[in-house]
């Protein structure tokens, strides 16, 4: 019965976020794009000239969709992050109470980070938030030199890979946790897990330098009067304020953060005798690496530094909006505030009333992610014009790339209800899509990196001929914000037109698309990667280990 | 071991408890949307932009 406390409680507080949007259909808002069905294009592996943001995340989905709806993929992958995330925290800390653990999983579970990213629309970051605890697991094991732990690793970190955060996050946790006695095997094996995303980028031609605009655009924000450490030590202080929960403006929360730092920190002395001082340092150190990332362009000096960096080295842009490396921080002090909790409570009479608050403060804290985040999470069906373009573009013979007009990333539909979506037309269209890459913060433009787009939109300004940029449709998007200029309509054919998209075919010969990068390389790297997670899970699953292990206790026997 | 699952029982009745009437005053004094959306004008050929975000 005790056992079952913590994947009890994580399943509920699961239930308690996700319930109003468990029916069919699809919960959109800002980043978070499913598909019923998403087509594996290019841009999925990273060979087209796009930034490999979401490889191979984009390839996961489209192997995933083509054997489970996608409305219940998302529904069960929302679910899986908030129960898995919980119970992985409550599991990690070193007590024999239960409700100890239970403490850490609410604290993991109802996080400030965990709701702004949700809110965010950033699943595939809080998959490597979830995968976490289980990590530092199987890295700690690794550490003892349990066997098959280095198998638990890969298969812990590999879910996470699926997007470059996510796998950075994973893949150090794991370095770190598992100790420089194993860096020879878990430092090769972080780079093998992370080439999906690493090999497209560094093979990509125009390279992955970033626009320094970004750096004021998403640094870390305070999230009421106490300054934006104090946000980010409360694992909160996202950019966007759209997406903050309205809670983390109380005036409490700086006073309550500082609390619960209090309290971690002695829960974290516990840790220390009971893990090691070791392990628990590393733990600890990285957490406070993410939090000065995460500060860092808000420091004196430090958006001139992360401004140089993102022109000038590749890939520098991940460090941009820096609140995502905060989640390194969100292990320690759940697992140290629940282990102080538990020291605390050795001096009070009333034990059970102790764990009772500690449980409840931060829902109590933070009520609005409770309810869909207080129905800001809404499911949607995509009206038919959708199905009706992608059937068209599938079955049509014409060659060539979609382009979505207006140029914007984002759109606001009325049928979303207005809220602010990334374009889903890439992953829903069975062709190339190129949606414009530059995104708006505050009505400010941040550039973004794909040269193609750029020369596209020179050309829809001038009103030139998008089929020598190897453009072959225009599906106009209706209803949403930006400007469709009409004589660039008036060189198109009309193939389709419906109360929410029309379709465009652009006349002409049209000319083969830009080159990605090189795909054989790419795709040898994802079979690479493939074989050594399905060896890993072999490793758990079937006997062989055990044969070994067996065999060489009875050898040291004799 | 009756310690524990009264804290459980208390955690979900006061998870319950919060979340519930929190939901009941939200549903009850959020705007009506669809008023709203009838009167929006289409948005779409009347320039602006969507933002990301905003600080």
């Amino acid at each position: 019965m005790r056992r079952y406390a913590v994947p009890g409680v994580s399943a509920v507080l699961a239930l308690l976020v996700l319930m109003p949007v468990l029916g069919r259909g699809f919960v959109l808002n800002y980043d978070m794009v499913f598909a019923p069905r998403q087509p594996l294009v290019p841009d999925s592996l990273g060979l087209g000239t796009s930034v490999a943001r979401s490889v191979p995340a984009d390839a996961v989905m489209a192997v995933l969709t083509s054997v489970v709806p996608g409305d219940v993929l998302q529904k069960v992958i929302l679910f899986l992050i908030l129960f898995l995330g919980s119970w992985g925290a409550g599991r990690l800390v070193p007590t024999e109470s239960e409700a100890v653990r239970v403490v850490a999983a609410v604290w993991y579970g109802w996080s400030a980070y965990l709701a702004e990213r949700l809110l965010m629309g950033h699943w595939a970051l809080l998959v490597a938030y979830a995968c976490l605890p289980w990590v530092a697991a199987a890295a700690l094991a690794m550490r003892r030199t349990e066997p098959r732990a280095f198998a638990k690793v890969i298969v812990a970190c590999a879910p996470a890979c699926i997007t470059p955060t996510g796998g950075l996050l994973a893949v150090v946790l794991a370095v770190v946790c598992a100790g420089k006695q194993a860096f020879v095997i878990t430092v090769p094996a972080a780079v093998l897990l992370n080439l999906p995303w690493i090999l497209p980028s560094v093979l990509r031609p125009g390279g992955t330098l970033s626009s320094p605009d970004g750096v004021d655009a998403f640094a870390a924000r305070a999230e009421n009067w106490a300054t934006p450490v104090l946000s980010v030590l409360g694992t909160g202080g996202i950019w966007n304020a759209e997406v903050t929960p309205d809670s983390r403006a109380m005036p409490l929360i700086p006073v309550f953060v500082l609390f619960s730092l209090v309290v971690a920190f002695v829960g974290l002395r516990s840790l220390a005798a009971r893990w090691g001082l070791a392990p628990t340092l590393s733990l600890v150190l990285l957490g406070v690496a993410g939090v000065v990332l995460a500060v860092f362009t808000t420091l004196p000096g430090g958006d001139d530094v992360m401004r140089w960096a993102v022109t000038h080295i590749p890939g520098a842009g991940l460090l941009r909006d820096s609140q995502k490396w905060v989640a390194w921080w969100a292990l320690p002090l759940a697992a140290g505030f629940a282990l102080g909790v538990q020291a605390a409570s050795k001096y009070l009479s009333n034990q059970a009333g102790l764990i009772v608050v500690a449980t409840l403060m931060p829902v109590l804290t933070m009520p609005d992610l409770a309810w869909g985040a207080f129905q800001r999470l809404e499911t949607v069906k995509y009206p038919a014009d959708w199905q009706e373009v992608r059937s068209l573009l599938g079955e049509d013979q014409q060659s060539g790339d979609v382009l979505t007009l207006p140029l914007s990333a984002f759109r606001q539909f009325p049928w979303n209800d207005n809220r602010t979506q990334l374009d889903p037309a890439p992953r829903i269209l069975p062709r190339t899509t190129v949606i414009d890459d530059v995104v708006a913060v505050n009505g400010r433009p941040v550039a973004g990196e794909d040269r193609r787009v750029a020369e596209i939109r020179r050309t829809v300004e001038t009103n030139g001929n998008l089929a020598t940029l190897g453009i072959g449709w225009v599906l106009v998007e209706h209803r949403t914000p930006g400007r469709v200029d009409p004589a660039v309509l008036e060189r198109l054919r009309l193939e389709y037109t419906g109360p929410w998209l029309s379709l465009y075919r652009v006349p002409g010969m049209i000319a083969r698309s830009p080159a990605g990068a090189p795909a054989l390389p790419v795709v040898a790297a994802d079979c690479v990667v493939l074989a050594m997670i399905g060896g890993a899970l072999l490793w758990l699953v079937l006997p062989a280990g055990r044969f070994i292990r067996r065999s060489r206790s009875r050898t040291a026997e004799e | 071991m009756s310690t524990l699952i009264a804290a459980i029982i208390v955690v979900v009745a006061g998870l319950g408890l919060a979340t519930g009437g929190v939901y009941v005053l939200v549903e009850n004094t959020k705007p009506d949307s669809n008023i709203q959306f009838e009167n929006a004008p289409a948005p779409n050929n009347t320039g602006g932009v969507v933002n990301y975000g905003t600080k």
